[in-house]
């Protein structure tokens, strides 16, 4: 595979030209511009920092296999983390770790006690809490779009459906969390 | 532990009707999503009510709150490095197609590759008799876990499933269908399930008793799976389909949408959502999964035990926004006296688009029908 000096910020599209052409560098580009977003999605839905870290790996390597495929214009964030949920729930069915997630995600916060506020721990406890135990469309919905600013024609790309359905299933992202904090957190 | 409900079931038994229509608007805030009538309507009562705009700030602030939830530093690798290891692996298992194409082309493979397109070219053009027979229609199986069976043959790894034919699992036995290459179906323990036919535009299976995971990834109506009670039309989907002893059958939708039919009775499941059937009935009204208990019940007792009224008016007290999936399907299948209760509380949730009038709704006018339906959709 040849490798180019990147003259100027080069778009995801340009970039995914260059990946088919065989160009490392526009793989690399492209890696480095998503892979903590990447990362950050992945941990939310598998709730686990080392299973995250090897998914966003996968998930390039996914892209490169399927690098023929991307067509421009079609939006290669949606196509990336929909290939990322994809790998994410196929992780979550084999390991069976839908419930450890939930675990981990208790212990890990309860870990990092001592090098945050309180308050502020107290606050991303519960918010991490709430969101673990949403249904997960609902949660990729939500992270999706107040996370990641994606737009429902995007979400409905990532979750395969329709954008109406991505915006139901935010909507009812946003009550199921609304009511998971209720007790908690009071506006004035 | 995962949260069903997602509703508003403590706050909505005690607050007044106004409140009641502002709350449902309230998640729809963040996007400015609402109508210029729904805003101005959310705008008068939140001026006027504290805990409604309490409520609205709330939904107003979840986002921000969402995004100080970050995920712990990752120690993930550089861009180079990343493309190292993905062209190390990635070119192991597909290479690029220009390479490929180049290999071919080499001499080593050049000779044999000919005399292979020899062969196929003598097979396909030989002076031979028309076969009497075409060839049987088959898909492949796979074991996953115990014996399962077709006809009277042990599955050990692989096999076929030819048109006509049973596969059968016990209760430790797994099979996975291949469906033509559009998808695959997971046969579950102590599963009995029959290849009606399978050709271009039209794979069908019977599902006589068992359970069944399908994921289907292809045009709508392609797939098709009978159970005794019902028809599941896939849609493009992921889907479970169970059959009970006495041929009643559950449809629960994970992606996409289903379609159950039954002699013209027709229910529309989106992921998210059920629907049961009843052998002589059909399919009954879908529903989505985290609905209430209560509406649950009596839309059960509707459908198939003739509830009646005092069954409807339990499912009109508890539904919620989403559940006008089941609230629109109802509009034709409850009697006509009670048909105007149903579009009330519809309207309550949904206000119906511009050409639709309840006369035409109550008399299941089809282009009303549908009109609204895809307003309604939405909130599917």
């Amino acid at each position: 595979m040849m490798e180019t000096v990147l003259p100027t910020v080069l778009s995801d599209d340009e970039a995914m030209r260059g990946v088919a052409a065989g160009d490392s560098a526009a793989l690399a580009a492209l890696f480095d511009r998503h892979k903590t977003r990447l990362f950050g999605f992945l941990y939310h839905l598998v709730g686990d920092r080392d299973t995250a870290e090897d998914l966003v790996g996968e998930t390039f390597l996914r892209v490169y296999r399927a690098r023929w495929r991307y067509r421009a214009g079609t939006g290669f964030t949606p196509w990336l983390f929909a290939i990322a949920r994809n790998l994410a729930l196929g992780e979550l069915r084999h390991r069976s770790v839908v419930s450890r997630a939930y675990q981990r995600l208790t212990q890990e916060s309860a870990s990092e006690e001592d090098t945050w506020d309180m308050g502020r721990q107290e606050a991303r406890d519960r918010v991490r809490d709430a969101l673990a135990r949403l249904p997960e469309e609902q949660r990729s919905a939500l992270l999706l779009k107040e996370y990641h600013q994606l737009d429902y024609r995007e979400i409905g790309q990532v979750l395969g459906c329709s954008e109406a359905a991505a915006r139901a299933r935010t909507y009812r992202g946003r009550i199921a969390l609304r009511e998971a904090l209720r007790d908690w957190w009071h506006t004035e | 532990m995962a949260m069903n409900r997602i509703r508003f079931p403590n706050l909505l038994k005690h607050i007044h009707s106004e409140c009641r229509r502002v709350i449902r608007l309230l998640p729809m805030l963040p996007d400015g999503g609402l109508s210029a009538a729904d805003a101005a309507f959310v705008e008068a009562h939140l001026a006027g009510c504290d805990a409604c705009r309490r409520e609205a700030q709330a939904f107003l602030g979840l986002g921000e709150l969402l995004r100080q939830e970050t995920a712990p530093d990752a120690d993930l690798p550089t861009g180079a490095q990343a493309a190292a290891w993905i062209l190390d692996r990635g070119d192991r298992t597909t290479g690029r197609r220009g390479d490929r194409a180049k290999a071919l082309l080499s001499p080593r493979l050049l000779v044999p590759a000919l005399a292979v397109l020899a062969g196929v070219a003598w097979l396909l053009f030989r002076p031979v008799a028309h076969s009497p027979r075409r060839p049987v229609a088959a898909w492949s199986v796979a074991r996953i876990a115990g014996a399962p069976t077709v006809g009277a043959d042990r599955i050990h790894s692989t096999g076929r499933l030819q048109v006509g034919q049973w596969l059968e699992t016990d209760a430790a036995s797994r099979a996975r269908l291949s469906v033509a290459d559009i998808g695959q179906v997971d046969v579950e323990p102590n599963t009995r399930i029959r290849l009606v036919e399978t050709r271009p535009n039209e794979h069908r299976l019977h599902l006589a008793r068992g359970a069944m995971e399908a994921r289907v990834s292809a045009p709508p109506h392609l797939f098709f799976v009978e159970t005794p009670s019902a028809v599941a039309v896939d849609m493009g989907c992921a889907y479970t389909l169970q059959v009970d002893d006495l041929g009643r059958s559950l449809l629960r939708v994970t992606l996409g949408w289903v379609a159950f039919v039954l002699n013209g009775r027709e229910s529309i499941v989106p992921a998210g959502a059920a629907c049961a059937t009843r052998p002589g009935i059909g399919p009954g009204t879908p529903y989505f999964e985290d609905a209430p208990a209560a509406l649950r019940k009596a839309l059960a007792r509707l459908d198939f035990e003739q509830g009646g009224a005092p069954a409807l008016a339990v499912v009109l007290a508890e539904a919620d926004l989403p559940d006008t999936l089941t609230l629109w399907h109802l509009l034709a299948r409850v009697p006509e006296g009670l048909r105007g209760q149903v579009y009330d509380r519809l309207t309550e949730l949904v206000t119906p688009p511009t050409g639709v009038s309840r006369d035409g709704v109550l008399r299941l006018d089809p282009g009303m029908l549908d009109r609204w339906k895809s307003a309604i959709e939405e909130t599917w």
